[in-house]
């Protein structure tokens, strides 16, 4: 390595680098060097498992779900932002910053039992039916794709046999795992789902995904109308309460450790000098005793024999005077097991004397002080930590009891508005697990249109209807972005309102870029994606192209890219990117 | 001996610190005490050893990143978080003469070598000090590095062996072995 040596550099002063500090370009720089979550492969294995027992445990060790049945329900936990799979070969994100989450429920293999999504879609799994290692949990994860922004969103492919693309009904994801590995279900032991469905009616079918291919097969389903009352009940959102009472364990958990501490720390003894003792000037090293770190400035003093008979004494003083009149080269403190011991040494011996720190120039009156403020003040420390604590357990007492007041007004709300034929069922199981299964929603609406199959396959379900695509135009569309460049088009993207249809464009689909096109009398918005991940977008494409058969797109950076973003797009006129 | 101060704290020091870790380790954003704390002896330590300042700061920068990302992992074993901090800048500025990113540089300064050429029972006049100074860029990188950190920065065995990943034993003897070979160079030169 080529070393330059510098000799008298210009110091800096303490106020100019103090003036270069900037935190915020610190956690931007570490914001950016962290990949996200869901990249960790560590967040579905046995950490994020362990996490989820972590929380379950902590629920359950405080009554939190009062009254709940195991058997028929297994608590979830639920933290939206973290709860992406990893996705099958055919689904891939549309982007790496957005996805849709899954619902993650924990279901005992030995025992099977029953979980209800936020849509009100119903998963029976009997017992045994799953083949996992019976002596563990396994996790259910669900998600269900409730319009076309959110099927794009997660990537999901709507083509069906090269000619057509679904105009969806409602679209299910279920998959099992354990300890992070996918698991499978008995073929003698299907699991029974009762799906909420958007639309049914004419044309539309019950369709499985291959998830190697992507492709769609009809699939066996018992598509009915269970009941012609409109269901209009809106569930709470009460994850936000289940984080906030786990955040506040957290920070009682803190407050506790840090008052057990307080109380256990060593009340460290003033090292009181001696009035008549000998002091020995030594140069220390004081990183050497930790336990001196404390004192700015420490000598020693011999230490006096602990019984001072007069013989001891004697020898004592015959020590010192010996160490007095010889002449030595080096001294040397260390600790022994109790005591510091000072030895001196030249090239004939080692001689040692125990000795004792104490505080130089202190007066005893003046350590005495510095001794009954340092009490005080941690004292005043333990008693501000108690309060806190106090302050957030009646927190986290207040919380759970919004939490109950709320799961019994779902109770009600269930008796009142569910179907009659399955009124009965979906009170007992809320009644049962008083669990965030049946409580979990964000403002989901129960259907009156429901799908039964039997699956003995993880995977996808869709209940859709094959629409055609429109035949290309007689010109290939030109995209160009607002500047009147061309974009680079990886993929694009015609949503047919009127159709409630996504056809797609390009390398990753049958149908190329150059085969864009779209139905003019139809209200659509085309979204397309270039090869960096940026995303562009017109809505009312309708009269386009123009003369000059280009379509000028809006640009969203693909830092934006996300199913909000997504969902203005398709939903409003304007959106500001 | 001087020692270090900023190295040497209080047990209320360390106490107030370990508060300041805690919250960093829940929520990042609560570094901030700890960034303003070490920021410049951080900073003095790197800068110490190179010439660029900016480049001096980005590195800096770069030691909190990491330490920001790794805080979760830090474990108190009774020292102060400067130590850690060192040895994460020790590995970042390394890594940024690996690259070539910047020139080792050794900065001392006068009364360094003063001092340095009392140590070795030598008069202290210019000759011995200009001779010193041209016999240190005999020593390699490691025994530069400890003689660095003893005699022109004045740290401690312990501190020097937290830095260098070395037992407190293991670095005194060390610089000790450092000094001897500095000793030989410049009697050599004589």
């Amino acid at each position: 390595m080529k070393t330059k040596f510098n000799l008298d550099r210009k110091p800096l002063d303490s106020s100019f680098i103090q003036s270069r500090q900037d935190f915020d370009k610190v956690i931007k720089g570490y914001q950016a060097m962290k990949p996200p979550l869901w990249k960790n492969p560590w967040f579905y294995g046995p950490v994020g498992l362990a996490s989820l027992a972590l929380v379950l445990t902590i629920t359950f060790q405080n009554n939190f779900f009062a009254g709940e049945n195991n058997s028929t329900l297994v608590a979830k936990a639920q933290n939206k932002d973290n709860q992406t799979l990893e996705d099958t070969p055919c689904i891939k994100s549309v982007s790496e910053n957005s996805d849709i989450p899954f619902e993650k429920f924990t279901i005992d293999p030995k025992n099977g039992g029953k979980v209800i999504t936020v849509n009100g879609s119903i998963i029976d799994i009997p017992k045994g039916s799953l083949l996992a290692d019976k002596n563990g949990q396994v996790t259910i994860q669900v998600r269900e794709f409730a319009d076309p922004s959110e099927a794009f969103t997660a990537g999901i492919p709507m083509d069906f046999e090269k000619t057509s693309a679904f105009e969806s009904g409602g679209m299910i994801e279920i998959r099992g795992e354990q300890n992070g590995q996918a698991i499978s279900i008995d073929p003698k032991k299907p699991i029974k789902v009762d799906m909420t469905l958007q639309k049914s009616g004419d044309g539309f079918k019950f369709w499985a995904m291959n998830d190697k291919n992507g492709e769609w097969t009809e699939y066996p389903c018992n598509i009915k109308e269970v009941s012609s009352a409109k269901v209009t009940t809106k569930f709470p959102d009460n994850s936000k309460i289940i984080s906030q009472v786990v955040e506040i364990k957290a920070e009682i958990e803190n407050c506790e450790k840090e008052i057990v501490e307080l109380k256990k720390a060593e009340e460290k003894e003033a090292l009181i000098p001696s009035q008549s003792a000998r002091k020995l000037v030594v140069e220390f090293d004081q990183g050497s005793f930790p336990e001196l770190a404390g004192y700015k400035e420490v000598e020693f003093e011999y230490l006096l024999p602990k019984d001072q008979t007069q013989a001891n004494m004697s020898a004592f003083k015959k020590r010192i005077e010996y160490a007095s009149s010889q002449t030595w080269y080096d001294m040397d403190v260390s600790k022994g097991k109790t005591d510091y011991v000072v030895t001196f040494k030249n090239s004939k011996e080692n001689f040692s004397i125990p000795v004792k720190p104490v505080l130089k120039g202190k007066s005893l009156a003046k350590l005495d002080q510095e001794l009954k403020k340092a009490k005080a003040d941690k004292q005043t420390q333990i008693v501000k930590l108690e309060e806190e604590r106090i302050a957030l357990l009646k927190r986290d007492q207040a919380l759970k009891l919004k939490y109950e007041t709320e799961v019994n007004d779902i109770k009600n709300q269930l008796n009142s508005y569910v179907p009659a034929s399955q009124n009965q069922e979906l009170a007992q199981r809320s009644v049962a697990s008083t669990s965030a299964q049946s409580v979990n929603a964000a403002g989901a609406n129960l259907s009156n249109t429901r799908g039964n199959f039997l699956t003995n396959n993880f995977g996808v379900f869709n209940c859709d209807k094959p629409v055609s695509y429109p035949k290309p135009f007689n010109q290939p569309i030109l995209c160009k972005n607002e500047d009147g460049v061309r974009i680079n088009v990886a993929g694009a993207y015609v949503f047919d309102q009127k159709q409630n249809t996504r056809f797609t464009f390009g390398e990753i689909n049958f149908h190329k870029i150059q085969d864009l096109a779209w139905i003019k009398r139809n209200k659509s918005t085309l979204i397309v994606i270039d090869q960096k991940g940026d995303l562009y977008y017109k809505q009312e494409i309708n009269d386009d192209p123009l003369n000059d058969s280009a379509v000028i797109l809006k640009r969203i950076g693909r830092e934006n890219v996300n199913l909000e973003t997504i969902q203005k797009i398709l939903s409003e006129n304007s959106i500001t990117a | 001996m001087s020692v270090n101060p900023v190295y040497h704290q209080n047990s209320a020091k360390l106490e107030e610190e370990q508060g300041w870790i805690r919250r960093a380790q829940k929520d990042p954003e609560k570094f901030g005490p700890l960034y303003q704390k070490y920021h410049e002896q951080i900073f003095r330590y790197i800068y110490q050893r190179m010439d660029d300042r900016e480049q001096a700061l980005d590195i800096t920068s770069q030691v909190f990143m990491k330490a920001l990302k790794n805080i979760k992992n830090y474990e108190f074993r009774g020292l102060p978080l400067s130590s850690w901090l060192y040895r994460i800048a020790k590995s970042e500025l390394y890594q940024a003469f690996r690259d070539q990113k910047a020139l080792r540089t050794v900065n001392l300064e006068t009364v360094h070598l003063s001092n340095m050429v009392l140590e070795m029972d030598e008069d202290q006049n210019t000759e011995n000090r200009d001779k010193l100074f041209s016999v240190l860029k005999n020593l390699n990188e490691k025994d530069l590095q400890l003689i660095e950190l003893r005699y022109f920065e004045k740290r401690s065995y312990k501190e020097i062996g937290e830095i260098l990943d070395l037992t407190e034993n293991n670095a005194k003897v060390k610089s000790f072995r450092a000094l001897e070979k500095l000793k030989k160079y410049f009697i050599d030169k004589q």
